[in-house]
């Protein structure tokens, strides 16, 4: 048997290589770039969170300060600043689900299961925040906290779909069957995702319309679209971030399933 | 009356950030601390089996040095020593 030895630093990592041995006859260049990462990982980790905070302070400025007040809708507008590109990664979030589960369905690699389940979470958290400042923004606007518009009731139907995979995953476990069946759910998922994204234009809604249509001309002045931007771009740094940490915490969970599996063996 | 919804969007979303990054961080540091408790049970029933097999193997080498011992002839005293043993 295997001694196990205890480490102070690098212990999961060393864990989770030892639950994959086929990764120990992997190409040079991969080996070199794992060593890479292990090496150089926590200062990019660190560098990553630094640039996001900084990023986040500059929309805080953007959006705030920056850019023109709303002639109609007044200062409220400025709630479109964290609205809009949190819904934007909350799509990117499902996408990725689906690809990874795609992916895993494909290589039946245990860490595509572990992406697909970190980017649920996050597009789950991102989508609860743009429910919620919607909400404040219609009440402002529309005088009402909420309205059974097309866009609105898909992006909720769309909240429940991916609170759903996440309670159902925790029920299932993490076993194969469990993630070959969250693979299908993530894929099947995110046909959701351009019916929310098109409800705006499929049917009449009190939501505004896109306002940087895709390979269209912005119907907003420049001010807005850098303010707009600025915050789509610290708020992608954002998200990378958190599904660094969230995919560590994933990849964390299973080596403790491994080494409690071990323990029952024994 | 805007104003204090543009607040409250940006302080809604702000705390439930930090709170949700916190969340994380938490579970985080039970998982690795899962993981190391985890290591050390395994590493003292190595220990334990290490430990146990050493001593089936004294055990095994004993018997063995016994049983060798009780196949040899012993020579009575007063015997007369064989040839290949005077020699």
């Amino acid at each position: 048997m295997q001694t196990v030895t205890r480490a102070p630093s690098g212990a999961l990592e060393r864990d989770t290589a030892r639950a994959r041995p086929a990764e120990q006859t992997r190409p040079g260049w991969r080996t070199g770039l794992a060593g890479a990462m292990k090496r150089y990982g926590p200062y990019a980790e660190a560098a990553l969170g630094a640039v996001t905070a900084i990023g986040m302070l500059l929309t805080i400025w953007a959006a705030l300060v920056y850019a023109p007040t709303d002639l109609i809708e007044g200062p409220v507008q400025r709630i479109f600043y964290i609205h809009v590109p949190m819904a934007w990664l909350a799509y990117l979030a499902f996408f990725l689900v689906a690809a990874a589960s795609v992916m895993y369905l494909i290589t039946r690699d245990d860490r595509w299961d572990w992406f697909a389940r970190a980017n649920a979470e996050i597009g789950a958290v991102f989508t609860t925040f743009v429910l919620i400042t919607g909400s404040l923004w219609g009440k402002s606007f529309w005088g009402a906290w909420w309205v059974w518009d097309a866009r609105l009731t898909t992006t909720l139907i769309l909240w429940f779909i991916y609170v759903v995979y996440l309670v159902v995953r925790s029920f299932w476990g993490r076993t194969a069957q469990g993630a070959r069946n969250a693979a299908v759910y993530g894929i099947l998922a995110f046909f959701v995702v351009p019916i929310n994204y098109e409800a705006v234009t499929w049917w009449r809604t009190l939501h505004p319309s896109e306002v940087l249509p895709l390979g269209g001309t912005p119907q907003l002045p420049p001010a807005m679209v850098i303010a707009l931007l600025l915050s789509l771009g610290a708020f992608t740094l954002l998200f990378a971030f958190l599904l660094l940490q969230v995919y560590r915490l994933e990849r964390a969970q299973a080596t403790v399933e491994r080494l409690r599996a071990q323990l029952e063996e024994e | 009356m805007g104003n204090m919804f543009l607040i409250a969007s940006y302080a809604v979303l702000w705390v439930g950030l930090l709170v949700y990054i916190g969340w994380v961080a938490l579970r985080m540091r039970g998982v690795q601390g899962e993981v190391e408790t985890m290591r050390d049970l395994i590493a003292e029933r190595e220990r334990q089996a290490e430990a146990r097999a050493t001593k089936l193997a004294q055990s095994a080498k004993l018997t063995a040095q016994t049983a060798s011992a009780a196949k040899t002839p012993k020579r009575q005293p007063g015997a007369p020593v064989a040839k290949a043993q005077r020699r």
